[in-house]
């Protein structure tokens, strides 16, 4: 036995790994987080938050396998959980610890509790997000009496290096070719920044480039590019419907960061709201747009 | 060449600024909160802003949508020639705008500023300590006094209004063409940088309006006085930035911009530049205390150099809540008091309880965060966007330097344990040394790491040295043996009751 599949493949382990395109997210998001850690500096000089990331990987992973139990009890679907995890922890910052729980449980619970014809609705990062944001504001409302919420985006860790578009964008597109969903990212990014460019270029007469630049290559806004519009569950199984849906992300994320509607919406995080709003939008997409349905095994 | 508010273009060359270095010797304030006393150590020296060469202050206070924004000019021109112009998102009513005491930045900066903690070590026989004290030395002035302002409407530039407000004329100018604007204010006497207009347009496109200061010569002159104080402006808005490209119009060479963000929620962070904490909190050796400016200064250096020149550095992050014991850590002065912080625009506060047992004399929660930018207009090509955030993390640009006790009477065990260590912990603060300011030698002062070994020559006679160490308890603790048998017993446990229910299917 062991001669054949000796002779099959010289390296079993890179077999297994390039079975599941999960496990290159896995792969790249880890390594952006670590990267974050021991580069950038986001757990503080002695590294006191690193704990924190372990507590939302746990929740995650907990909560997923309770999943799981419950329903498929095909544990293999904890990689996606990692993934939520992973994500959660490049995106969602907050002040306490329970906020952070809330973000990793709303995450995966959404996950099995909210659910259309066998695909959940929500993308499960996105979800944590904005359930961390919403319920901790509504919680805090008593004690600011005005909308404080405990979590949030911080996109001031990540900084604008254009660097970071090539090495994000790179990454990001392995993944996606595997998957098949570069399509929704090319649409969103392209869209996004011809607004951006056609605003600070055209309407605002800026006369140096450096400028859109500088928005378009924040690393929070090319993680959600690449890493959270992309989720192949959560978006129509259609080429079209997809392409379409991205493109009405990114129209509805940069109007909402213009000044005429005076909110105070950033950039970064324009699109992660946008992606909460819009995602009820992709089991109505599907539903006239025939497409096969995401599976990660084949 | 540009000076000024960071906000603004201000006109006239200057002087650069030699390097000012003070350092303050300050008796520790929170030796009074007698829980905090034994974290304390001694506050000997800070590192302030006017360390920097061309360093402008601003004061961010934020609540909703409301803002305030106080600037300090670090002009040092002809006053006839000083004017700056700072673009604002509305017209702004004269009960929006006021002056403020200029100590405000200088009480300000000395308390977030980075500072020079000292510890001092007891002897390890007798347990005695002893307390140093007490100089200040601090000393900012500001040049002085003449100008006027021209009221006119041309160009497509609109006089909204005109203020006096203290020595200061103020107006409110809206615009529909840069280069219109840019001609205006060149024929009522501003020297505009050449690259101005380019900049002008984008923020004429957005509608903002201009704030555009001179100095009132005859009410300086009539009030005798010879400052520029800073000016506050209150406005609502959506937008939570400080635009600082007006400023680098012309600039070649960096600036340093120190920002105090006042908060009801937690820290104030940069979202479209990367935000990073300034290394703190390390121990470094004693003789650096003649020369802690200098100090800051390289460790500052390096850091902006390696992470890229374009980062914001927090430098200071306190929660100062009424409710908040620990207002400081140590103390470098005076927790800001209701007053001053009202004169800072923390509008939000309630006067209240002064009364014995009152952490503050103030009502309601505030947080304060000091940034530090060195920008230059190919590093940061947008303006400063920021927001509040819920982050109540602390923290203060604290080092650390100890008085050892290097005496001849160390006569006891502890002396001798003391030594050696005393020896591991100056090697070490040489390497901290050196890896935070970079200096090639990290400036070895005579004998520093010596005195160590010449204490231990002194002290080697004393016979309780020779002593062996007794024999360390055997009955100490809970045997190995027991851990493994309450193992077994879990594991027993486990297998009986649990692990039947409990199987994973992989």
């Amino acid at each position: 036995m062991s001669s054949t599949t000796q002779a099959k493949s010289a390296s079993p382990f890179l077999q297994f790994f390039k079975q599941d395109a999960r496990h290159f997210q896995i792969v790249y998001l880890s390594i952006f987080l670590i990267y974050g850690i021991f580069w950038l500096g986001w757990a503080g000089q002695h590294f006191e938050s690193v704990t924190q990331y372990l507590l939302i990987i746990g929740v995650c992973l907990i909560a997923q396998a309770i999943g799981i139990h419950f329903t498929t009890k095909d544990f293999r679907g904890l990689k996606s959980a990692l993934i939520t995890a992973l994500g959660l922890c490049l995106l969602c910052k907050a002040n306490s610890s329970w906020t952070l729980v809330l973000a990793a449980a709303t995450a995966i619970g959404g996950k099995y509790l909210i659910r259309y014809k066998g695909k959940h609705v929500f993308n499960p990062a996105n979800m944590g997000i904005i359930m961390a944001i919403i319920i901790s504001g509504l919680v805090n409302f008593s004690q600011y009496d005005r909308f404080v919420p405990d979590a949030w985006v911080s996109p001031g860790q990540w900084g604008s290096d254009v660097i970071m578009l090539f090495v994000l964008g790179a990454m990001g597109s392995i993944v996606l070719l595997r998957v098949g969903r570069l399509d929704t990212s090319l649409a969103f990014i392209g869209t996004f920044a011809s607004l951006v460019i056609l605003r600070d270029m055209v309407y605002l007469g800026e006369t140096d480039w450096r400028i859109p630049f500088h928005t378009l290559t924040n690393g929070s806004l090319l993680l959600f590019t690449f890493f959270m519009i992309t989720d192949p569950v959560t978006t129509p199984n259609a080429k079209w419907a997809r392409i379409a849906w991205a493109v009405a992300i990114a129209v509805i994320s940069f109007g909402l960061t213009i000044d005429a509607f005076s909110l105070d919406v950033r950039v970064h995080a324009a699109p992660i709201y946008t992606l909460f709003a819009l995602a009820p939008i992709t089991a109505l997409l599907d539903r006239y747009f025939k497409g096969k349905k995401f599976s990660w095994y084949e | 060449m540009l000076n000024g508010t960071a906000l603004s273009f201000t006109i006239q060359s200057s002087k650069i600024t030699l390097m000012r270095q003070p350092i303050a010797f300050f008796l520790l304030s929170c030796l009074a909160f007698a829980q905090a006393s034994a974290f304390c150590g001694f506050y000997v020296a800070k590192a302030g802003a006017q360390l920097f060469n061309k360093t402008s202050q601003v004061i961010l206070v934020r609540q909703g949508d409301q803002t305030v924004v106080t600037m300090q000019s670090d002009y040092e021109g002809e006053l006839k020639d000083f004017a700056m112009v700072v673009p604002v998102p509305e017209i702004l009513r004269r009960d929006q705008i006021r002056i403020v005491e200029s100590d405000l930045f200088d009480k300000l900066d000395h308390f977030t500023g980075p500072r020079l903690v000292e510890y001092h070590d007891e002897h390890p026989c007798y347990g005695e300590s002893r307390f140093d004290a007490v100089v200040i030395t601090d000393q900012s002035a500001l040049d002085s006094v003449e100008g006027g302002l021209e009221k006119k409407a041309k160009y497509g530039v609109t006089v909204e209004a005109i203020y006096d407000v203290g020595e200061y004329t103020i107006s409110i100018l809206s615009a529909t063409e840069s280069n219109g604007l840019k001609k205006w204010l060149t024929q009522n006497g501003y020297k505009i940088p050449s690259k101005a207009s380019k900049i002008l347009a984008p923020y004429i496109q957005n509608g903002m309006k201009f704030f555009v200061v001179k100095v009132n010569l005859e009410k300086m002159k009539a009030a005798d006085s010879h400052q520029l104080r800073p000016i506050q402006m209150t406005f609502r808005s959506e937008k939570f930035l400080l635009p600082i490209r007006l400023g680098m119009a012309n600039a070649k060479a960096d600036q340093d911009m120190i920002i105090h963000a006042f908060s009801d929620q937690g820290r104030v962070e940069p979202t479209n530049y990367r935000n990073v904490e300034i290394p703190a909190d390390e121990e470094i050796p004693e003789y650096v205390e003649e020369r802690f400016g200098a100090f800051y200064k390289s460790v500052f250096d390096k850091v902006w150099e390696e992470e890229g020149k374009n980062v914001v550095f927090t430098e200071y992050a306190w929660d100062l809540s009424a409710d908040n014991f620990l207002k400081c850590d140590p103390c470098p002065s005076e927790p800001p008091a209701y007053s001053m912080l009202r004169e800072a625009g923390v509008f939000w506060l309630l006067e209240g309880n002064d009364g014995p047992g009152a952490n503050a004399d103030y009502e309601g929660n505030v947080f304060l965060t000091r940034m530090h930018v060195r920008y230059n207009r190919k590093t940061f090509p947008q303006d400063l966007s920021f927001q509040v955030t819920p982050n109540k993390d602390q923290l203060q640009a604290r080092y650390v330097i100890r008085h050892p006790v290097l005496k001849d009477d160390l006569d006891c065990k502890e002396g001798k344990e003391y030594l050696m260590s005393l020896n591991m912990q100056r090697f070490k603060a040489l390497g901290t040394l050196e890896w935070l300011t970079g200096w090639e030698e990290p400036l070895v002062e005579e004998g520093y790491v010596e005195e160590v070994f010449e204490c231990m020559r002194r002290n080697m006679n004393h016979s309780s040295w020779h002593e062996k160490t007794p024999e360390k308890d055997q009955n100490e603790g809970i045997p190995f043996w027991m851990y493994l048998l309450g193992a077994i017993v879990l594991w027993a446990i486990f297998q009986n009751f649990f692990a039947s229910s409990w199987r994973w299917k992989v």
